[in-house]
Formats: structure tokens, C-alpha cells, sequence
């Protein structure tokens, strides 16, 4: 990797990284949506907090970490290999928390939320894929790296 | 990434004619990231029998004692696991594949079948059928639950990712890791509630409590047939250690995990009711997704490492045994799910008892990379090298030997009971063969004698 440190970012990578780039800030700002829910269920339903706080940690970490691998890497395969860890985690936590938040043991204290929260998992799930599918048709990686 | 499958006949001179590298080490151009093997690691964990395996802890012993056991127990997996991998990375070749270097070429026949060849099938048949009767307890009414009909397209489904290879498993392991750890823990906190709270936890006492040391033997005999056989996925790895970092980290955060907080739905609801617990909170998505995703990541490398060991010595492509393995585990589990009053237990019980033999092949293994290879002044990143017209013994006598004396030992025949109390079976026969190899084949190399019998040079095509 050291020799790829060293190369200079060009503007063609700067251009195929701007959408998985943009999709990965935009997971960590639902992570941290989905954690702020669960803070204000804290009071009134302990076992949703619990989940609330779980899925949000999960996405703003891989989100936030998959943000900052990416601006820092310097060529196209990187970049790619990027894309595909950190989007099919972003995905596959985005699943967990749709099925979680949908289940009314989690949700029966306010379902608005609980709603609300399903919801950015959806988004979530759709920017991982549209991270990887990015990083397979743009970048020319494979699915599993 | 791609620009490196250039890489000239000299530097990779081997020639794949049965796919997926079963018989020749895997190129630097397919070799995965760290994180890569973390997740093919985690998805073969995150399966159903972990937390069942979890839940008969929580059956047994109190809450201090089953972290205890568990912990000490993840620590013993993690430095066999570890050991094994870091082999596979450094030769970048199949368990089956690093048998050939310690027990021989027909050594590897043999104890890669019973390593991987049968047990791993029968687990896969096993699983398969366990899968059909997890389905059928979901949806009991639908005709595609029954159980027979459920394992048949189970263990179809499963045979599809471990037919495309180790990108299958990846694949799926990459979908499925995050969102399973998700659900199982949503199924806990559930379970938890629904049996009566935390405070009912803190008081549990087990109605036959066992000693610590029996709940350590449950810990490391759930997982240890999985820590020996590391070498099949860290062979893909980029560097050396990454396959025993991965291992380690997945055994001692997520299995440590799996295991206590199944052991305390357990003692919160009086049984391993995940499904129970899902399903009463309205998870009934989330049961499906366990259910069928957690078998999946797991019983398609059951078959995937099981056709890895036969491939060794039947003549066909990889995919094709992987499609006849995966048919005919399939329609046995779905012939005992349609046969009533059929059950699976005799032959579980004879793969429980083939997996005390397993330990003993690590044993021998290990000791052979680590300190025999060492004291013949191979360097550690030079040994297991293969290379066109290498040859390899027949047969290294000292490790048949040391393996068979392991076993018997870890089967109780040379060892007094009172042993077996204290030590685990699998560990005493993993330290037994691994003392028995050294003592027998250090002093006969010394001595001038050949612990080798007969010679094969192997081909550009790893035969």
C-alpha cells in the first residue's frame, strides 16, 4: 500500500468517489438520527433504546469510518474496496434495523419513531447498495474483496 | 487487484483444473482483505447452533460461571484457530492441501476425509434437516414448511452459494453478518422481557448446576472442529496473520457474545426459545431472516470445506462435487423430515463421536509447522512452499501415529477419567498428538532414521 500512499488523488478519482462519498455522510447522518431516537426513548422504554442506540452506533460507525477510508484513498481499486466493505455493511445494518423497527414489542411506546427509524434504515439499506453497485460498475471492483 | 492476474507462469506456475485452488495455493490476485475473512469467519458462527449451543450453557451453570467458562473457553478456540490459520496463510493452500506436507500424500486422503469429508457433510445433512424443522415451527400450516419439503429447498438453497465457491460464501456473509447480529440481539432483549426481566437472571441457579471445567469442554468441543479447519478460508488472505486476527477477534467479541446472551434468554425463558422470543415480539420478519440466513452461512461451508477434503482425491471439478454432495445431503435430510418417526440421532451421535477424533490431526498440525519444521531450520514463511516437482512423502509415520494415539487418548482408552474431568477431551487429544509427533519425530531425524515412506512429486496441476 505504500507505493499507492505516495500517488497524487486525480480529479477522475475525485469525481468516482463524489457518490459514494455523498451516500456514506448521509448514512452517518442517519445513524446519527437513529441514535438521537433512541436517546429520547430512554425514559419510557428501555429495550427500544437499547435497539435504537445499537443499529444507529453500528451504521454511524461504519458509515463514519467508510467516509474517512474513502477520502483517504488514492487509487481507483482502494477506493473500490472501500465502497464494498463498508456499503454492504451499511446495507445489511440498514436490514436488521427495518426488521427490527417494525416489530411492535420495539415500537409501542411511540410508533412514530419506531417509524421514523425504519425508515432511515430503508434509506440506509439504499445507499449501501447504491455504494456498492457504484463501486462494481465504476470502479470495476468485485462484490466480495 | 485485476492488473496482478498478469502475473507471469513463473511467478504462479499452477494450472486450477479443479477450481477454487483446491489442489494448488491461491494467487496473490484472488487473496482477500482482512475484513474479507473476517465476515466468512463470522458468517459460519452466526448460525443457529452457536446459540443453541449457548443455551445448553445457560442450562448448566449460573451466570458468572457460564461467562467464566465461556471466556476461558473463547480463549483456548482462539490460539488453535489461530495457530491453524496463520498456516493457511502463510502456505495459502486448503487444510486438505496442508495435510499433504504433514501426514503424507495418502495422509491427506485419509484424514482429510475424516476431518472434513464426512463430518462436515453429516453436519451439513444435520443442519439441513434442523433447518426444515425451523421452518415448519415457523409456519406449521404452509405446505412448502412441511419438513421434509423444507429441507430439500434449504439444503438446494445452501448448495448454491457453496457451488459458486468461496465468492459465494463471502457474498452472503458480507449481506447477512450485521443484520443477524441485529436480530439475534433484538431476539435477547425480547426473550429476556418476555421470561421475567433481568432480576430473575441475576437469581437463576441451574437445577443440575455442572463443574466449570465441563462447561469449558462444552465451549471448545461447540467450536473446535471449526478452529482446525481455519486454514480453508484464511488461505485467502493477503497477509500471513490476517486469518488468525480475524479468527481471534471473531471468536473472542462475537461468539463470547452469542454464547452468554443466549445463555441468559435461557435462563430467562427456561429454554432456547429464540423463535418463541421473536415471534412474541412481532419479529416475525426478523425469525425468518435468522432462520434461513443463519443456517445458510453456515451449512454452505459445512459443504464447501467437506467437498474441499474429497476433491483431494476424486478426479472431478470442484463445482460438480459440491452439486452431488449438496443433492444427496439434501434429499437425506428431506427423506428423514418425510419419513415420520425418522430420526437423525444415531448418526449425530457418530458424528459426535468421529469429532473427538478431529482435535489429534490439529495436534499433529501444529507441531509440525511450529517446532518440527523450526528445528529442521525451515524458515516460517518458506515452510508448506509448494512448487512444481516438489516431492511429497506417502506417508509421514509419526504423525498417523501421534493422531491415532491423540484420539484414543481424548476417547478416555489411555487416560485415567479423572483427567477427562479437568481437561477437555478435544484439548487433551490435540496436546496429546502434539507431544507424541515431537517425541517420536524429533529424536528418529536425529538418529538418521526417515520418518517419511515413499515419495510423489507433484504436477503443475497440484496432483
Amino acid at each position: 500500500m505504500s507505493t499507492s500512499e505516495t500517488k497524487p488523488v486525480t480529479t477522475d478519482l475525485k469525481a468516482l468517489i463524489k457518490l459514494p462519498l455523498t451516500s456514506s455522510i448521509i448514512s452517518t447522518v442517519l445513524g446519527i438520527i437513529i441514535l438521537i431516537i433512541g436517546v429520547t426513548v430512554f425514559a419510557s422504554w428501555i429495550y427500544a433504546m437499547v435497539m435504537y442506540l445499537l443499529v444507529g452506533l453500528m451504521l454511524l460507525i461504519f458509515a463514519i469510518i467508510g467516509t474517512f477510508r474513502l477520502s483517504k484513498a488514492n487509487d481507483v481499486t482502494r477506493a473500490g474496496e472501500v465502497c464494498i466493505t463498508h456499503g454492504w455493511w451499511i446495507f445489511s445494518t440498514g436490514v436488521g434495523g427495518i426488521m427490527v423497527y417494525v416489530a411492535p414489542f420495539f415500537t409501542k411506546e411511540a410508533p412514530a419513531l419506531g417509524a421514523l427509524a425504519a425508515i432511515a434504515s430503508a434509506l440506509a439499506m439504499v445507499l449501501g447498495l447504491i455504494i456498492v453497485i457504484h463501486a462494481k460498475r465504476k470502479m470495476g471492483v468485485r462484490l466480495t474483496v | 487487484m485485476s492488473s496482478s492476474k498478469t502475473a507471469s507462469s513463473e511467478e504462479y506456475p499452477w494450472k486450477d483444473i479443479r477450481g477454487d485452488y483446491v489442489l494448488v495455493p491461491v494467487p496473490p490476485w484472488e487473496r482477500r482483505t482482512l475484513m474479507n475473512i473476517f465476515l466468512v469467519y463470522t458468517g459460519v458462527l452466526s448460525c443457529l447452533a452457536v446459540l443453541w449451543g449457548g443455551g445448553a450453557l445457560g442450562m448448566q451453570g449460573n451466570l458468572q460461571d457460564v461467562v467464566i467458562a465461556t471466556v476461558i473457553g473463547d480463549i483456548i478456540l482462539t490460539i488453535i484457530g489461530g495457530l491453524c490459520a496463520y498456516i493457511g496463510g502463510v502456505a495459502h493452500q486448503s487444510t486438505y492441501g496442508i495435510l499433504r506436507h504433514v501426514y503424507g500424500w495418502y495422509g491427506a486422503w485419509v484424514f482429510g476425509a475424516l476431518l472434513s469429508g464426512i463430518p462436515a457433510w453429516g453436519w451439513f445433512v444435520v443442519e439441513t434437516w434442523l433447518f426444515g424443522l425451523m421452518i415448519h415451527d415457523l409456519a406449521p400450516q404452509h405446505p412448502l414448511a412441511h419438513i421434509g419439503w423444507a429441507s430439500l429447498w434449504g439444503g438446494l438453497l445452501m448448495t448454491t452459494t457453496a457451488y459458486v465457491g468461496y465468492a459465494g460464501l463471502a457474498f452472503l456473509s458480507y449481506i447477512v453478518v450485521p443484520a443477524f447480529f441485529v436480530i439475534v440481539t433484538a431476539s435477547f432483549f425480547a426473550g429476556i422481557h418476555f421470561g421475567g426481566g433481568f432480576e430473575k437472571l441475576w437469581a437463576f441457579t441451574p437445577p443440575q448446576p455442572v463443574p466449570l471445567t465441563a462447561l469449558i469442554t462444552q465451549v471448545v468441543g461447540l467450536y473446535v472442529c471449526g478452529a482446525i479447519i481455519t486454514s480453508d478460508i484464511s488461505r485467502f488472505a493477503r497477509k500471513p496473520r490476517d486469518g488468525s486476527i480475524a479468527w481471534g477477534v471473531q471468536i473472542m467479541v462475537l461468539m463470547t457474545y452469542y454464547m452468554i446472551a443466549a445463555a441468559m434468554l435461557t435462563m430467562a425463558m427456561g429454554g432456547t426459545y429464540f423463535s418463541k422470543a421473536m415471534l412474541m415480539a412481532g419479529l416475525g420478519l426478523g425469525a425468518y431472516f435468522a432462520a434461513i440466513f443463519g443456517q445458510w452461512t453456515t451449512n454452505d461451508n459445512n459443504l464447501y470445506s467437506s467437498a474441499l477434503a474429497w476433491d483431494i482425491f476424486i478426479p472431478i471439478k470442484k463445482r460438480l462435487l459440491v452439486l452431488i454432495l449438496g443433492i444427496l445431503g439434501s434429499l437425506y435430510a428431506a427423506y428423514v423430515g418425510f419419513v415420520a418417526g425418522a430420526s437423525l440421532q444415531p448418526f449425530i451421535n457418530f458424528l459426535m463421536w468421529l469429532g473427538i477424533w478431529l482435535p489429534p490431526i490439529g495436534g499433529v498440525m501444529i507441531a509440525d509447522f511450529y517446532v518440527f519444521q523450526k528445528y529442521k531450520g525451515i524458515p516460517r514463511y518458506e515452510r508448506y512452499k509448494m512448487y512444481v516437482g516438489k516431492e511429497f512423502p506417502l506417508i509421514n509415520w509419526p504423525a498417523w501415529v501421534a493422531m491415532i494415539i491423540g484420539g484414543a487418548a481424548a476417547q478416555g482408552w489411555l487416560m485415567p477419567a479423572a483427567v477427562l474431568q479437568v481437561i477437555p477431551h478435544s484439548l487433551v487429544g490435540l496436546l496429546m498428538a502434539f507431544v507424541v509427533y515431537l517425541i517420536l519425530a524429533i529424536p528418529l531425524d536425529k538418529a538418521g532414521v526417515s520418518i517419511y515412506i515413499g515419495r510423489h512429486k507433484v504436477d503443475e496441476y497440484g496432483k
